[in-house]
């Protein structure tokens, strides 16, 4: 379990020690990282693509590294074990994750930065929509309170602090903005597009060429497969031989199956080539816009 | 003798530049009409769907099946039927399931109610929490949890407990050392967590899918090159799930089964819905042509 | 025909007005309803109700991703390995000793605030190389475990001999052939000048869109039952106009 030297035993007592280590690695990358912004600027580039290719030489290690199967009593599991490196490589994968979702989930903060300085700047301009912009910015600050509140109202409860009795009040009010609100809001939201659909097929979908004939004939037999009722429209042929094929839910499965599957297969590989070109391009510090301008 | 193609076209051009509102009541009162009064409607089942039912079914008593279930309520439409005839399947077969979530924490709490409230049901054997099913709730981190599942199953899910004890030293966990041992992987989604089961799980054991139909697309391609042993598609895929049910388990025999829910019940809807909107499709194309042959365009 | 607890009855406005807050309540469905129908008036038109609700909607799920980012990633996933945890026997919980190099991500993170600087704005490439890097470095897996079992599973006999029957072989046929022209259709790297090629992706481009067929299908599914769902919350499980589930 052991990643690193550099850990502290915890006991109910040391948190401050383990605390203040914590600190002082924050204020020492800090500076090192202050340090960074006085490097020449010809420097720039190559360290970012350093950070780009080291990174993404852990997973492509994973992904090289040879795996066994180790028996352990009862349990059998698989390890990724190199020479030298005396644990198990999965280990350093876990830690991985934890970094990627750790800067992923404080970079998303930025939008919710930019988010809050729209509606902030309406606000205070005393713009048309302020209203609006207050509803939205208070739904957002209940929703952080409620939210955070239930979570430490939870997490209290888990060690035995406190009772799910004694936080009825916000584990209640935590579901409605929850599951009556924002859930509720969520599926209203996404089923609105059904009337878009309906309008943009009535105006937009006509048969002015081929492809558009295509696509719309193929739709057809798609959404008629799927639908019980209207499969009765050809249940009068035979289940099976020559003309079962002609049955609509077979002609709708062939099309997923043979046409369809092969033609997605086509995108999906041209997409996959794409981005592991991509990739390697990014890791190799040749893409544009990542490490280079 | 000028009047009447004057007419026509207008007839026509009205149709052409009619309000979209129009459209959307139409569909609004369609649809309620017939959510409030469903018919009942035959099936044929899709044989991809079949094929993960049947695979499931033919498992024994105490075999051991691992479950993902992603939805929320905004696709609920779709996956809740799929995941209640799931649990019908299960329960009816004595197979032992795990439960684990990736999309979002409050899904546990979705989803127990449901199931405690089908193994009330005749026919459920009255599954217990804890005895025939666990759950292992959920996983913020969906990479890790994944290859964690892969590498090493008890080791990835023995913090989640039942009762004061680890799951995985309940009955349900007996004899499972590694995925392997479990029948298959089920996956309830409603958006691409699939994928990635489909990077890591390095042919361990089965995968099955019942997704949302909007994703059936992307997917049916892993049906086809078998890395899927089945897919159930929307609610369609629920209503077939059910209709398989009816048919393992007739109600002429087991009268106080149930087998029917959302799939069934949303299908006389969707088939109208549907058929308004190849109505439209069509009206709008003639629309348009009468209008070109006429020689105005609005 | 009417239910007896329907909206009709004095028995729905009776335990409306009980402002039952347990899951599932009526009043709490009221609440959800309400929020529904306010997104819903936007069909009739853009209004001050619809716009109301879509703000509190915008601002919830905003709201939400903080909630969750808080609770799901910086918490589990950095704070307690950073800190560790003591151990505990009342809930058999084992010691994880306390990692405090994990401090450093938080620093290393912080640097994409710096987008807003011009002088410092380079900087704020660093945490995001390394999240591209992290991605990359992933797509030779992804691709390997995906992609290339489709790749293999596109090679198929084409011609009748041994177990491969003639429907079966036109069937393959008709996958291998549909797969090289859509991927021909896709060939921008030099121009394509032979008139053979100019014709396989005129083709390619109709396939293509047997494949758009097949999902523009399968999506308007997905939206009406979602649209139905939404139908059956409001006049079942809200109003109660019919025999539930």
């Amino acid at each position: 379990m052991e990643l690193f030297a550099f850990t502290i035993n915890r006991t109910p007592e040391n948190w401050a020690t383990a605390l203040l280590a914590a600190v002082l690695v924050i204020f020492a990358t800090s500076i090192l990282l202050f340090g960074l912004s006085r490097i020449p600027s010809n420097m720039r580039r190559p360290l970012v693509g350093l950070f780009v290719f080291i990174s993404g030489l852990f997973w492509i290690l994973d992904w090289a590294l040879p795996r066994s199967r180790v028996q352990e009593g009862a349990t059998t599991s698989v390890k990724t074990l190199i020479p030298i490196y005396p644990y198990d490589y999965q280990e350093v994968i876990n830690v991985l994750v934890n970094v990627s979702q750790v800067m992923s989930g404080i970079i998303l903060a930025l939008g919710v930065l930019s988010i809050l300085r729209v509606h902030f700047k309406k606000v205070f301009k005393g713009d048309r929509d302020a209203f609006f912009s207050i509803v939205l910015l208070g739904s957002m600050a209940a929703m952080i309170v409620i939210g955070l509140w239930d979570w430490i109202a939870t997490n209290r409860e888990a060690v035995g602090m406190s009772t799910p009795e004694a936080n009825e009040t916000i584990h209640t009010a935590f579901s409605i903005v929850f599951l009556d609100m924002l859930q509720i809001l969520d599926a209203a939201m996404f089923s609105l597009i059904a009337f878009f659909i309906l309008s943009a097929a009535y105006r937009a979908f006509r048969v002015r060429s081929i492809e558009a004939t295509i696509m719309m004939a193929v739709a057809l037999i798609v959404l008629l497969g799927f639908i019980p009722l209207a499969m009765a429209l050809t249940a009068g042929l035979p289940a099976d031989g020559f003309l079962s094929n002609f049955r609509i839910e077979n002609m709708k499965t062939w099309i997923l199956l043979n046409m369809s599957t092969p033609a997605l297969r086509a995108i999906d590989l041209g997409l996959g080539l794409g981005l592991l070109a991509m990739a390697l391009r990014i890791l190799l510090g040749i893409e544009k816009g990542v490490a280079v301008d | 003798m000028i009047q009447e193609p004057q007419t026509e076209k207008n007839i026509w051009q009205t149709l052409y530049a009619i309000d979209r509102r129009w459209l959307y009541l139409i569909l609004i009162i369609v649809v309620s009409i017939l959510v409030v009064n469903p018919i009942t409607v035959p099936n044929v089942v899709d044989p991809a769907a079949k094929s993960l039912y049947d695979y499931l079914s033919g498992l024994e008593e105490g075999d051991f099946v691992y479950i993902e279930s992603d939805w929320t309520n905004s696709t609920r439409g779709e996956s809740r039927g799929q995941f209640e005839a799931l649990m019908r399947l299960l329960m009816r077969k004595k197979v032992r399931f795990c439960i684990s979530t990736l999309g979002d924490p409050q899904i546990p709490d979705i989803i127990r109610p449901i199931i405690n409230q089908i193994a009330q049901e005749p026919g459920s054997n009255n599954y217990q929490e804890g005895q025939d099913w666990v759950m292992a709730g959920y996983f913020p981190n969906l990479e890790a949890h994944v290859s964690g599942l892969v590498n090493n199953i008890r080791n990835a899910v023995k913090d989640k407990q039942f009762a004061g004890k680890s799951i995985v030293d309940t009955p349900v966990f007996e004899g499972i050392n590694d995925l392997s041992d479990a029948k298959c992987v089920v996956v309830i989604t409603g958006s691409s967590t699939i994928n990635l089961w489909y990077e890591r799980l390095r042919a361990k054991t089965k995968l099955g899918l019942m997704c949302t139909a909007v994703m059936s697309g992307e997917n049916i391609p892993y049906y086809v090159s078998r890395q899927l042993v089945g897919i159930v598609i929307g609610a369609k895929g629920a209503f077939d799930f059910e209709t398989l049910l009816a048919e393992e388990w007739p109600a002429d025999e087991y009268p106080d089964y149930t087998n029917y829910t959302s799939g069934r019940r949303y299908m006389s809807p969707l088939f109208f819905a549907l058929m308004l909107l190849i109505l439209a499709v069509v009206v709008g194309n003639i629309a348009m042509i009468q209008l070109k042959k006429s020689g105005g365009r609005s | 025909m009417i239910f007896a607890q329907s909206v009709f009855s004095p028995q729905w406005w009776q335990e409306l007005f009980r402002f039952d807050t347990a899951e599932g309540s009526l009043f709490r469905i009221t609440i959800g309803a309400i929020l529904t129908l306010g997104l819903y008036s936007l069909l009739y038109r853009e209004n001050k109700f619809y716009r109301f609700t879509e703000h509190v909607f915008v601002g919830l799920a905003t709201g939400f991703s903080v909630v969750a980012i808080v609770k799901e990633v910086l918490y589990p996933q950095w704070w307690i390995p950073m800190m560790g945890t003591p151990a505990n026997e009342t809930l058999g919980v084992e010691m994880m000793p306390a990692h405090y190099l994990y401090g450093a991500l938080l620093p290393l993170a912080c640097l994409a605030f710096f987008v807003f600087s011009k002088k410092h704005g380079w900087l704020s490439r660093i945490p995001l190389g390394i999240i591209v890097g992290l991605w990359a470095g992933q797509q030779l897996n992804a691709f390997q475990n995906r992609f290339l079992p489709q790749i293999a599973d596109q090679a198929r006999p084409i011609l009748p001999v041994g177990e491969t029957t003639v429907p079966m072989a036109i069937n393959n046929l008709i996958v291998v052939v549909t797969w090289i022209v859509v991927l021909s259709y896709f060939v921008y790297s030099f121009e394509q000048q032979s008139k053979f090629l100019q014709r396989t992706s005129m083709v390619g481009r109709w396939l293509l869109m047997v494949g758009f067929g097949a999902i523009f299908g399968t999506t308007m599914m997905t939206r009406f039952v979602l649209f139905i769902d939404r139908a059956y919350f409001l006049l079942i499980e809200w109003l109660r106009l019919g025999k539930p589930l």
